[in-house]
Order: structure tokens, then C-alpha cells, then sequence
């Protein structure tokens, strides 16, 4: 006979490597993003001065997505991400503290671009546009479309510098719709919060399991708490994953409802594609 | 060769050892929860490793029914679904459409191997699950909330209560018995099942044709694993029926494959990359062999995905 008190440890040992494992995957993550944030140099914050692209477009983010009509009724099409890419037409950008950034066409930036700004780019521009789309998202093949996320003059950007005001001949440096270091930062205190309330939500389960009497009333509901635990923080697990992937790899969805012009469109980040 | 035995409640004969697996298991899960003497170290390893098996079934059950009678394979879904602890459906989506083209749409698998990092291997073989559970229940959620996949989506449902509210059920009626005994052999075989994509597709390549897939050949292990062991094969011909694969896999894959994706021994594999080696292997680009002998039926991308289309 196998006694329910081996059994115990071995399901509490199963929640815990599991738990553990979990939130080492977030720590991990926030490191990552934490030495992302050490290693940013100089961020400076200006507003675009001129742009080579359409209506004076500097940069634009572009995500191709394909559409399918959705089972429920509003009608709605459900977009997901093909593909990512970027242009850089060039232009300049006027930093707060007096400097001037050129940055030519066809840089190498990492754009960074803000969920309202894709947003604004992603909308559903008309119900005509939306009942021409309709009849290619109800195909197998579905409707596909490139949402150009376009940073035109005027426009606040954050731009990684060097000291010497000077793109860096073969890095990668970040400019981006929303303060980079802001984001890592609260990224990094998000993925950490995130592991210390597992292990605390694990404590907890664990505690109220080994209450005594054991295998009583309140041990079996810290028995029932655990098992919802173990099954519950595997997506939660995934879900911060997914949230902490920098802008230029997370993914997009977004959703067009008819009669909801500009509106019922959504964004989350989910898996990367790189 | 594949016999069809027409008018009997059976496709094909050898679907006998698959029904065999999935009684054995339940037997086992229903011996264990009502009758006390065999809540033991035999019968509880035994109820994980056909657990384990089960989840081999519903992938076998999912690209080819079992029975003549579709609404017996609808409905042996569900015994499945709650052998496993998930809906067997999940893997027309998951498995069928997005797992045997490595693609969801432009998006990667749900199950690569990428979505593991540790450095230390055995971790990534651990963790598995905890991220690959959760991208296939989104995304059998995202997949079913397009129109035209409503008959699916009941289907899904019907499995889902089947699944889960047996399992609730019997954790009411004795919480601590149905935990250790059944719930915990279901996870575990829901689990292993999922870890199996990492274990066939770690480092390899898989933009290849042939190198996507590494192959167990034990004659043992194919037998009690319903020849799951020849993956490159399934990949190619998912339209195969599994008593079919060993022979196919002599014949079109061993002339054609890097032969040190042929491992003889899944134990020996496992114990070699994740016990004894600390880091995981780099990806592989491997040139693929050149076929010996006569030419060789070739299927290529485009047609691989029609055969998986009919065969879901």
C-alpha cells in the first residue's frame, strides 16, 4: 500500500518543482530585460524634426495580420500576426536637451512602437472596409492585411544616443514611441512581483495542506487550493512570459467589430515570432 | 499493409491493441480509487505509464478513428479525454494542423522546442509542459472561435465535461483517494504526451524534409507505443495508418535520414540528454542523405499538408 502521507509529499513535490520552475522561467526573464535596462546608455527624449517617408513619416512598424471571421455574433474578424518588419525613411529628431539626431534611411534601428499607436494604426477605417474584408475573412484562406504603424513630424519618440550624438556603426539602437526605460523597468518589477506571489500562493497551498488533522477539513481544502493552483499558474506563467516580451517581438492581435468603427479592437501581446 | 475489415465494429484489427491499452489503463484508475489494496507502487507506476499510452491513443484515435461508427469515435473521444485530463480534440488544431506543419499561419508550433531555455537540459524537459499546456489551450481557443468550427467546438465541450466532470466527481466522493490515484496518472501522462515534442524535435531541423524528426526503433517500445516511435514518417505521411509506419519508415526514411536521428532506445536517449549531459545540444542544419538505391517517393511540403488535411 502506497500511505497517503507518501503520496502527499510526492503531489507536494510535483506543485513545487513545477512552481519553482515556473517562477525561475520569469526571473530569467526579468533578467534579461533588467540587463537590457543597464545596458541602455543614454535615452534622450525629443519630438520628431522631419521625416523622408509619407506625410513625413520617420519610421513605421509594420505587422502583417490575417483576418478570419469570428463564430459570435457581433460579426467580427479576428486579426493575428504573420509577420513583423520595419522601414526607416530617415529624417531627424530635435532632443529636449538641445542636440539634433540624424538618422538615415535604412538604419538599423529596434523600433519600439506603444499599443495606442498601433491602435490608432490597426482600426477599422469604415464599415465598407470591414464588409469588403468580411467577405475574404470568411475563406479558408482568410484576409490579410499590413498595418503600418507610421512616426511622422511632431511625434514624441525615445531615442538610444550615443555621446557624441551619432548613430553607432553597427549596433542596434532602440527608438521607440514610449520610454524604454520606464517599460523595462516596470517589466522587470512586474516579472519579479510575479514570482514572489507564486511562491507566496505556493506557501500558502502548502501550509493549509499540511494542517493538522492532516488529510482533515481544512486540509483537504488546502488539498482542492493546490491542485487549482497547480492547474491555474501554468497559463498565469504564460501570460507573463508573453508580457514580457519587448514590443518589437511581441505579438499583436487585434479585432475589427462591425458597427464599432474604430472601436472593439484589442491588443495583447502573445508568442514571438523573431 | 493495411487490412480494412469491413462491417466489423473495428477499422483494422490491430486497432485491438490500442482498445487494450485504453481498458487497461481505466482498469487500473478504477482499481486504484475503489479498491484499496491496489493503491500501490505497481499499479500507481503502471496507471502513469498507461496514462502515457492513452495520450498515444488519442493522437493515433485523432488522425485515424478506431471504430467504423463515427459517433463511437465522438464518443470514445471522451473516454479519452478523461483518461487524459484534456479534451481529445484539442489535437486536430494543436496537433493535426499547426504541430505537423511546425506552423501556425506564420506563427511558430505551440509545442516547439523554443519555448524552453534553460541551460541546463533537464530543466527544459521538466518545464515543458508548463508553457506548452497553456499555448495549446489558447490556441485551440483562438482556433475554435472562428466560424464554421462550431461542430468542433461542441464536440470540444462535450469532451471537456466528460474530462472534467468525471474527475470533479470522484474528487468529490473521495478527495485525497482520486487526487493521488487518478488525477495524479492523468496529469502525468497529459504531460509526457506534450514532452514528446521536445524529446522528437530538440536540435533538429526542421525546415528539412527528412531531419525534422528524431526516430525511436526499439522493436519493444514501437510495439507498446503503437509505432509512435517513427516519427519522421508520421510527419510526412500523416495519412498512414500507424500499423503501417514501421515498414514505410524502413523503406522511405532510413535511406534519406541522418542516421544519428535513428536512437534505438528512448531510455538511453533521455538518460543520455538529460541526465548526463548538463547543456542542450545546438540546433542542427544536417545535410540530408542521399538516397541509396532506387529513387524514392518524395512529399514534398505542399503535399504533406493535403494528406494531414484529409487525415483530420
Amino acid at each position: 500500500m502506497l500511505p497517503r502521507e507518501v503520496m502527499g509529499i510526492l503531489a507536494l513535490g510535483i506543485l513545487w518543482v513545477n512552481t519553482l520552475l515556473i517562477a525561475a522561467m520569469a526571473l530569467k526573464e526579468s533578467g534579461k530585460l533588467a540587463r537590457l535596462r543597464s545596458s541602455l546608455g543614454n535615452v534622450g527624449r525629443g519630438r520628431v524634426l522631419s521625416g523622408d517617408g509619407p506625410q513625413g513619416a520617420l519610421f513605421a512598424f509594420e505587422v502583417t495580420q490575417r483576418g478570419r471571421l469570428g463564430a459570435s455574433l457581433p460579426p467580427r474578424i479576428l486579426f493575428h500576426d504573420r509577420a513583423h518588419s520595419q522601414v526607416v525613411y530617415g529624417g531627424s529628431v530635435a532632443l529636449q536637451d538641445g542636440r539634433h539626431i540624424a538618422i538615415p534611411s535604412g538604419s538599423n534601428l529596434e523600433i519600439w512602437i506603444d499599443d495606442a499607436s498601433f491602435q490608432d494604426a490597426a482600426r477599422c477605417p469604415s464599415d465598407a472596409a470591414f464588409a469588403g474584408a468580411s467577405a475574404e475573412a470568411r475563406t479558408a484562406r482568410g484576409y490579410e492585411r499590413k498595418v503600418s504603424a507610421a512616426i511622422s513630424v511632431d511625434q514624441e519618440v525615445f531615442v538610444q544616443t550615443p555621446p557624441d550624438a551619432e548613430m553607432p556603426i553597427g549596433a542596434r539602437p532602440i527608438v521607440a514611441t514610449l520610454d524604454p526605460r520606464a517599460w523595462l523597468s516596470t517589466r522587470v518589477a512586474f516579472a519579479r512581483a510575479f514570482a514572489l506571489g507564486e511562491l507566496t500562493l505556493a506557501g500558502v497551498c502548502t501550509f493549509l495542506s499540511l494542517h493538522a488533522p492532516r488529510f482533515g477539513v481544512v486540509s483537504t481544502i488546502g488539498g482542492a487550493a493546490s491542485l487549482v493552483f497547480f492547474l491555474m499558474v501554468q497559463p498565469a506563467g504564460a501570460l507573463v512570459r508573453d508580457a514580457l516580451r519587448i514590443p518589437s517581438l511581441a505579438l499583436r492581435t487585434s479585432v475589427w467589430t462591425r458597427g464599432r468603427r474604430g472601436a472593439g479592437l484589442r491588443e495583447r501581446a502573445r508568442f514571438t515570432r523573431t | 499493409m493495411e487490412v480494412k475489415v469491413r462491417g466489423r465494429l473495428l477499422k483494422h484489427p490491430s486497432e485491438r491493441r490500442q482498445i487494450g491499452i485504453v481498458a487497461a489503463y481505466l482498469g487500473l484508475l478504477g482499481a486504484m480509487e475503489f479498491v484499496p489494496v491496489c493503491r500501490n507502487v505497481v499499479f500507481f507506476g503502471a496507471a502513469c505509464f498507461f496514462s502515457f499510452l492513452n495520450a498515444v491513443v488519442i493522437h493515433n484515435h485523432l488522425h485515424q478513428g478506431i471504430f467504423q461508427s463515427r459517433r463511437l469515435n465522438m464518443l470514445f473521444r471522451v473516454v479519452l479525454s478523461f483518461g487524459a485530463l484534456y479534451p481529445a480534440s484539442a489535437n486536430v488544431p494543436s496537433h493535426n494542423l499547426v504541430h505537423h506543419q511546425f506552423d501556425d499561419d506564420g506563427r511558430p508550433d505551440w509545442a516547439s522546442p523554443e519555448n524552453v531555455d534553460f541551460k541546463w537540459n533537464l530543466l527544459n524537459l521538466l518545464h515543458f509542459p508548463n508553457v506548452v499546456g497553456p499555448n495549446t489551450f489558447a490556441g485551440v481557443s483562438g482556433w475554435k472561435s472562428v466560424q464554421g468550427r462550431a461542430q468542433f467546438g461542441r464536440q470540444y465541450l462535450f469532451e471537456s465535461v466528460g474530462a472534467f466532470g468525471l474527475t470533479a466527481l470522484l474528487l468529490f466522493n473521495d478527495f485525497w483517494t482520486t487526487l493521488f490515484f487518478v488525477v495524479i496518472p492523468q496529469l502525468y501522462g497529459a504531460r509526457c504526451i506534450l514532452r514528446i515534442n521536445l524529446i522528437q524535435h530538440d536540435s533538429c531541423d526542421l525546415s528539412s524534409d527528412w531531419n525534422h524528426s528524431r526516430n525511436f526503433t526499439g522493436r519493444a517500445f514501437n510495439w507498446i507505443m503503437c509505432n509512435n516511435g517513427f516519427h519522421t514518417i508520421h510527419h510526412n505521411r500523416a495519412g498512414l495508418h500507424w500499423s503501417a509506419l514501421a515498414d514505410a519508415h524502413t523503406r522511405d526514411v532510413v535511406p534519406r535520414i541522418d542516421p544519428a536521428l535513428e536512437e534505438p532506445s528512448m531510455i538511453s536517449y533521455l538518460a543520455r540528454t538529460y541526465l548526463f549531459s548538463l547543456t542542450r545540444r545546438a540546433s542542427r542544419k544536417s545535410v540530408e542523405a542521399v538516397p541509396r538505391g532506387e529513387t524514392l517517393a518524395f512529399v514534398p511540403g505542399a503535399e504533406r499538408h493535403t494528406e494531414l488535411e484529409v487525415a483530420s
